[in-house]
């Protein structure tokens, strides 16, 4: 299976499971159906799947009024930067709801544009830029096994939130035998243990977790063993489990592929020097470059020996302690 | 109809009488409290609304929603009776009637149907489409009433929020307070000339225009529209001329001195304890109400308002 069809498989079974939803947006049931993110949408019954118009203010809004009334709902947008244009119902409206109880389930599942050669649009590949606005709750699905337990909690629950799909990963393989399912250290605030390794912790962030399973993988085959976070959350409300893991391993690895200044890996940061915790750490950022505006291929890459001489440099117990 | 009857008015339009009266004299008291600088929010009084506010408080079913912007003082007040839980909530209490959590410009009252209100405009009226879409899926027999005014229907969210509605098939009545002014600017001092009955013909749904200082015809033709609204399952856009009153004359950088609308604040030459009528002119929905009844009823009806709301001003 691919990563569009589990996720799609994940949203249709737990849809399945509830009485009465209001699923819209755009062409979520014609066409490709937003490249398969929605096809099979079950509908009937309670279950009511609309083709909107074209006016993400009006739908976003429209998802926030049927919430104040207590009617769960699921707004699936084509395209995260199409948010834009509805950023006074993020911002204003969910603050007007955060003073409200009793009210119903809104998600909103956007797709980021991260396939390459988009031109502008792409520019906004950073969910946390957008849940920045209004300490909006957000989670990226960078990998199926992790978005099948997020969907399964966060999809329709009271309050509102944003699930965001990568566009590069959806005709990726992703059956679960070949990767090492996530487990969720909690799945509610979205921090998933990918691997375990002593070695050094490696994190990744937004969209960047099949760059740092490969990372994980050809270090691990260099004999270095590092334990590998996988942050979904935008801003998770605990980072005890990664400040354990780097009070251990005394070394940090960042892997964030937004192009952003407004990084959750800086609080992390932030974090770990609040408390004190000896480590180097080696941020692997996509640098920000006018020259992104343009089409091209939108690629984050990591080069594993540039890591590999990274760690041998700061192995607490020396350099070159390390195998490999 | 003689018992309940004072200076020749109907018993209904009596009862309409009483509302305007209750109201505009909410809106003096806490006037005077604004110049008091009793409250620390910023107050959007709507002297001169009150009849469209009245009416749409008549009208409107337990099961119909109310959505409002920074200016809705008069409907909360023509919702709720109790203008000791309005005073309180400007002062942030918790005795207030949102708790001290919504202030002046966002307050709402869900248990008396006022769903939701935002400062920001146009921002209700794509909010009014949703709550619009869960009242139909609870019954068929509700309605939507989102306010703005002509300068947020300005907003793209007005565009989007009638195709919305309009495509959805879903009974919102947009109503336009239209008292020609934004903030500071007239309409023709800012923007081209746009008709809301063309609009409403756009997208084949119904326009009425109402005289908003006549509470009977508003709330007569209010209760029309939204009779019209349900059955046939359609928004339509109610647009009310009316006037906001509290004046004041300003001397601006490069422009002849001039008198400007009332926005926000105190109305400095209003006092609680004056006529209520504040101006003689068809401006003044009260001065219209006054002129219907005998000089006797009027005092009568001034004086019993002003006697329910001794304890509150007291």
């Amino acid at each position: 299976m691919s990563y569009i069809e589990r996720i799609n498989a994940a949203i249709r079974a737990r849809i399945a499971g509830t009485d009465r939803l209001v699923c819209f947006g755009q062409n979520i049931s014609a066409g490709s159906c937003l490249s398969g993110l929605t096809r099979g949408l079950p509908a009937g019954g309670g279950i009511e799947v609309i083709d909107t118009p074209n006016c993400e203010n009006a739908l976003v809004a429209f998802g926030f009024g049927l919430m104040l009334e207590g009617v769960d709902s699921i707004f699936f947008v084509k395209q995260l930067d199409f948010l834009l244009l509805a950023c006074d119902q993020l911002v204003n409206t969910y603050n007007m709801s955060r003073l409200r109880s009793g009210i119903g389930s809104f998600t909103i599942v956007p797709i980021v544009v991260d396939s390459g050669f988009e031109g502008p649009q792409s520019r906004l590949n950073n969910l946390a830029d957008l849940c920045s606005l209004a300490d909006l709750p957000g989670f990226t699905l960078a990998e199926a096994s992790a978005a099948e337990r997020i969907i399964d909690q966060q999809l329709i629950a009271p309050g509102f939130r944003i699930l965001a799909l990568s566009q590069r990963l959806f005709r990726t393989e992703s059956t679960p035998a070949s990767e090492t399912p996530a487990e969720p250290v909690d799945a509610q605030a979205g921090l998933f243990r990918l691997a375990s390794g002593d070695d050094a912790t490696l994190v990744a962030f937004n969209f960047s977790w099949p760059q740092a399973r490969q990372l994980r993988g050809e270090l691990a085959e260099r004999g270095i063993e590092a334990t590998l976070f996988g942050v979904a959350a935008c801003d998770p409300p605990d980072w005890d489990a990664i400040a354990d893991s780097v009070a251990r391993t005394g070394r940090l690895i960042l892997l964030d592929d937004s192009r952003s200044r407004n990084r959750p890996a800086d609080r992390l940061r932030a974090v770990l020097a609040d408390r004190g915790i000896p480590h180097a750490v080696l941020p692997l950022y996509r640098p920000i470059d006018v020259r992104d505006l343009a089409p091209n291929a939108d690629r984050f890459e990591v080069k594993t020996s540039h890591v590999q001489e990274w760690l041998h440099k700061t192995h607490p117990r020396g350099a070159g302690s390390i195998h490999g | 109809m003689g018992e309940d009857r004072i200076g020749g008015a109907a018993n209904a339009d009596l009862e309409l009488a009483r509302e305007l009266l209750r109201v505009r004299l909410s809106m003096m008291r806490i006037n005077d409290l604004i110049k008091q600088q009793a409250f620390s929010v910023p107050i959007h009084l709507a002297l001169g609304h009150e009849a469209i506010a009245v009416a749409v408080a008549a009208v409107m079913e337990p099961a119909d929603r109310l959505l409002l912007t920074h200016r809705n003082i008069h409907y909360n007040l023509a919702r709720n009776p109790d203008l000791g839980s309005e005073i309180a909530e400007y002062r942030l209490s918790e005795q207030g009637l949102g708790g001290g959590r919504y202030g002046a410009m966002n307050l709402t009252n869900p248990a008396r149907g006022i769903a939701y209100t935002s400062s920001i405009l146009g921002n209700c009226l794509v909010v009014a489409v949703g709550i619009a879409k869960a009242r139909k899926l609870a019954t068929p027999q509700a309605v939507t009433i989102a306010v703005t005014g002509d300068g947020a229907m300005e907003e793209g969210a007005f565009y989007e929020a009638l195709m919305m509605a309009r495509s959805l098939e879903l009974p919102v009545i947009f109503l336009v307070e239209n008292n020609q002014w934004s903030m500071y600017t007239r309409i023709h001092e800012r923007r081209c000339a746009v008709g809301l009955r063309g609009m409403a013909a756009a997208f084949e749904i119904p326009f009425h225009a109402l005289d908003g200082c006549d509470a009977v015809e508003c709330r007569a033709r209010l209760s029309a529209a939204r009779r019209i609204a349900i059955e046939q399952s359609s928004p339509c856009i109610v647009e009310v001329e009316l006037s906001t009153l509290g004046d004041r004359h300003v001397e601006e950088p490069g422009r002849a001195p001039r008198y400007i609308n009332y926005h926000h604040g105190a109305v400095g030459w209003v006092e609680y304890a004056d006529d209520p009528v504040i101006e003689r002119s068809d401006r003044d929905p009260l001065h219209r109400l006054a002129r219907q009844l005998d000089s006797s009823g009027w005092t009568e009806l001034v004086s019993e308002a002003r006697e329910q709301l001794a304890a509150v001003v007291a």
